[in-house]
């Protein structure tokens, strides 16, 4: 992990049902040098975590989640005042290439699959921060 | 008993001076009166009616009889009278048989008298002593017989008169016929070009066969018109249809011998016909015609060649002579029937080929619906499986993500200090968890693959900076077992249209498998060109694959069954999937081995020939060469050793 953090103050919301990924994508947030990760379980927390934020620089989005799904949740997540030009990730074990074609089709701003590459991580991260596209599905 | 026969000259010549004085005195009135009497009548048996009528009342006749002559059976028949003629006349004498038939042979007059003592005068009226009996002959044709009877001697002025009378009558006769036979010609030549018109565009053989059977009653003016099929199974001739019959007796009507004008014309397969059925001698005793009441009948075979199909036959309730115009008719009225059977029998046969087609139409296109169904079935099994697969990925990879991270999280030491025992369980869980996603990830391959969903992002580039890094992580895979690794690139290595991703993937299986199999020695990994294509191989020098079981390297899910590959860990996908891919690309893989020496892989690439690649080819190869020389010193034929100390880090693959 020696890639630099691209933005280390930025606030990375995450929405995951899963506590235990969420868990593991802060602390792999957090080696990457990222200690800002805010966390919504489900998009009916998404207005309560962001509202004390003028603010988002990054969301990583889960895409399958009960209730609400991640293509559902994106239309709202993108008329949050919050999230203007915010890009949005889609983080999803969904990596089939139709399941690409549709978070792209959603309007999504990226992709990366579960599991994670570790290597890989931190720079994928500060690449969507500085303005590049990701997309890996695996 | 007197009996003048007058026989040619001899006894005209005797009567002639007293012919002379009754012929002057024959009176022209009454003969002008006779021939407009006759002339008005339609037919010939009117004409006779007429004319015997005349006979009684203006020839001093008690009784006048008369015969018709029927050509065909040479008889005397259909008896007629006028006057007090006997009632019990027989219907039919024979040519020959009594002066009748004396005077039909002979065609001359004769006058009889002393009758009561003459045996052979007959039929003769009650208490007639002479009689005139005189041929009604016109242009060589015999019409009748005809018998002016008197109980007196008929007197000379008498038979001038009736000598008078018998050409007027013959030759009224004769026109009579005529006359019929133009206005039935005329009719028969109208009648036969609507029937034409009408066979030729009723194309109902039903309807068809009604209609000629329709034609022939009314041109031939009969009572009856007929027409039967020959049944040869059963050997008997059955109505196909009919006119003046009633339906249930006609349908119930079968012809089975020759005791019958119908049964001989199939028998013989020639036109036959009766001007009196009662006297014909052809048939049997009571014909069915007969008891139909019919007098005259006419029938023709049906022929289609040499083919007897059925008979046509027309029949009268009077005495009828069937002339060879009529015949002729008949006859053409059952060449037209002929046809039309022929054709029916052709329209049965091509309906039921037909009907055979459509239950093989019917057949195929259950057999099409039932491939469609199974089709149907096989995407929606895949769409199944698909699913299936699809869920269990993102079921199994959840989990995944956590146990391969945190465990690299914690043997990082993020988590605080772990012992080396902490460390190397770390270390067996995360690979555990990497061999599962690898699992998954084959799966999901095969699976896109069958889909035919697997997609090939192809650019066309050198295939050498590919095999170079998958020599670099070969490296890590050989180091325990310390194996030499080399490889063989050769300068001129054409450029080649590939999805690099894939054929990375394709070689880190061969070079991992070869890693796994082989124990000592080495492993090459090498390409050429051949001819339109690349062929790149991994060579070992590992356990071997026997010949039975080289098949079975690319089924899916297989291992090879052997102690060794038993211990090795896979999931039986890695061979299929890559020999997928390189068809993908328009190659082949293939095998050679030989058990317990070693093991080749081959796999081709097609080379694109066109003139952008061969420059491009030109370009490529000069830098790869340059590459070569300066790593891997590979010539064309020499191997080139390398050590895991000089390489690169496999990280960086």
């Amino acid at each position: 992990m020696t890639v630099p953090p691209a933005k280390p103050d930025a606030i990375i919301l995450l929405v995951e049902d899963d506590r235990r990924n969420s868990e593991l994508t802060r602390v792999m947030l957090k080696i990457a040098g990222y200690n800002n990760m805010i966390y919504a379980e489900s998009g009916k927390d998404v207005a309560r975590v962001v509202e004390p934020y003028a603010h988002i620089d990054l969301v990583l989005c889960d895409i399958q989640m009960p209730g609400e799904d991640g293509y559902q949740l994106y239309e709202r997540l993108r008329r949050m005042p919050q999230l203007q030009n915010t890009p949005i990730i889609a983080v999803t074990a969904l990596v089939m290439p139709d399941d690409v074609t549709r978070v792209e089709e959603a309007g999504f701003n990226g992709f990366m699959g579960k599991p994670f590459n570790f290597d890989r991580f931190g720079g994928q991260i500060g690449r969507i921060l500085a303005g590049e596209s990701v997309w890996e599905a695996r | 008993m007197q009996i003048f026969r007058g026989r040619g000259k001899e006894s005209t010549g005797a009567l002639r001076t007293e012919e002379m004085k009754a012929l002057a005195g024959v009176d022209a009135v009454q003969l002008a009166t006779l021939a407009s009497l006759l002339s008005g009548e339609k037919d010939t048996n009117g004409v006779l009616d007429k004319a015997l009528n005349w006979l009684h009342k203006n020839a001093g006749s008690r009784a006048v009889v008369c015969y018709r002559y029927d050509e065909a059976g040479h008889t005397l028949s259909n008896p007629m009278s006028a006057g007090n003629a006997p009632t019990d006349l027989p219907p039919s004498i024979r040519v020959g048989q009594t002066v009748y038939g004396d005077v039909a042979r002979d065609r001359v007059p004769i006058f009889a008298n002393n009758l009561d003592r003459d045996p052979r005068f007959g039929p003769k009226a009650e208490n007639a002593i002479s009689a005139y009996v005189f041929p009604i002959v016109h242009q060589q044709a015999l019409y009748a017989i005809i018998a002016a009877q008197s109980e007196h001697d008929l007197s000379q002025e008498q038979i001038a008169l009736i000598k008078s009378a018998t050409p007027i009558i013959a030759s009224v006769m004769g026109l009579t016929q005529q006359l019929y036979d133009a206005r039935r010609a005329q009719l028969t030549f109208d009648r036969l070009q609507s029937l034409a018109q009408r066979l030729t565009t009723q194309l109902e053989t039903g309807q068809l066969l009604q209609d000629v059977v329709n034609a022939g009653r009314e041109m031939l003016d009969t009572d009856i018109s007929i027409l039967l099929n020959l049944n040869e199974q059963l050997g008997e001739l059955h109505p196909v249809a009919w006119s003046g019959i009633q339906d249930e007796t006609a349908k119930l009507f079968r012809v089975r011998s020759r005791d019958d004008i119908k049964g001989l014309v199939a028998w013989a397969k020639k036109p036959a016909r009766s001007s009196d059925l009662r006297t014909d001698q052809r048939t049997g005793t009571v014909s069915f015609a007969e008891t139909a009441g019919m007098i005259s009948e006419m029938a023709v075979p049906v022929m289609y060649g040499d083919i007897l199909l059925g008979i046509l036959a027309v029949e009268a309730k009077t005495f009828r002579r069937f002339t060879d115009p009529e015949m002729e008719l008949l006859q053409s009225l059952a060449s037209h029937a002929g046809v039309a059977m022929r054709n029916a029998q052709l329209f049965e046969d091509l309906r039921t080929v037909n009907r055979k087609m459509e239950r093989a139409v019917a057949d195929t296109t259950i057999a099409r619906q039932q491939a469609e169904n199974a089709r149907i079935a096989a995407v929606e099994a895949t769409r199944l499986k698909t699913e299936f697969i699809n869920n269990m990925s993102h079921e199994l990879r959840t989990p995944l993500n956590t146990i391969i991270n945190f465990t690299r999280i914690m043997s990082d030491g993020h988590t605080g200090e772990v012992t080396e025992q902490q460390g190397q369980y770390l270390g067996f869980v995360r690979e555990s968890g990497e061999h599962l996603l690898g699992l998954i990830n084959d799966i999901l391959d095969m699976a896109k693959i069958e889909a035919g969903r697997m997609e090939i992002r192809k650019e066309f580039t050198s295939i050498e900076p590919i095999l170079r890094g998958v020599m670099s992580t070969a490296v890590g895979l050989t180091r325990e077992n310390n194996l030499s690794l080399k490889l063989n690139i050769p300068a001129d290595l054409p450029n080649v249209e590939i999805d690099t991703r894939r054929i990375r993937q394709v070689l880190l299986n061969l070079v991992s498998n070869a890693a796994k199999f082989t124990q000592k020695g080495s492993l090459t990994l090498g390409a050429e060109r051949r001819k339109n294509q690349i062929v790149v191989y991994v060579k070992d020098t590992g356990i071997g694959i026997k010949p039975e079981d080289l098949d079975k390297v690319f089924e899916e899910f297989r291992q090879i069954d052997g102690s060794l590959a038993r211990e090795q860990t896979g999931t039986g996908l890695g061979m299929p999937i890559s020999k997928k891919f390189i068809e993908l690309h328009g190659g082949e893989m293939w095998i050679q081995s030989q058990f317990g020496v070693g093991t080749t892989v081959y796999f081709s690439l097609p080379v694109l020939v066109q003139q952008s690649s061969q420059q491009m080819v030109g370009q490529q190869t000069g830098q790869s060469n340059a590459t070569a020389t300066s790593e891997f010193p590979a010539a064309e034929a020499s191997e080139s050793d390398i050590t895991p100390d000089t390489t690169p880090d496999a990280a960086a693959v």
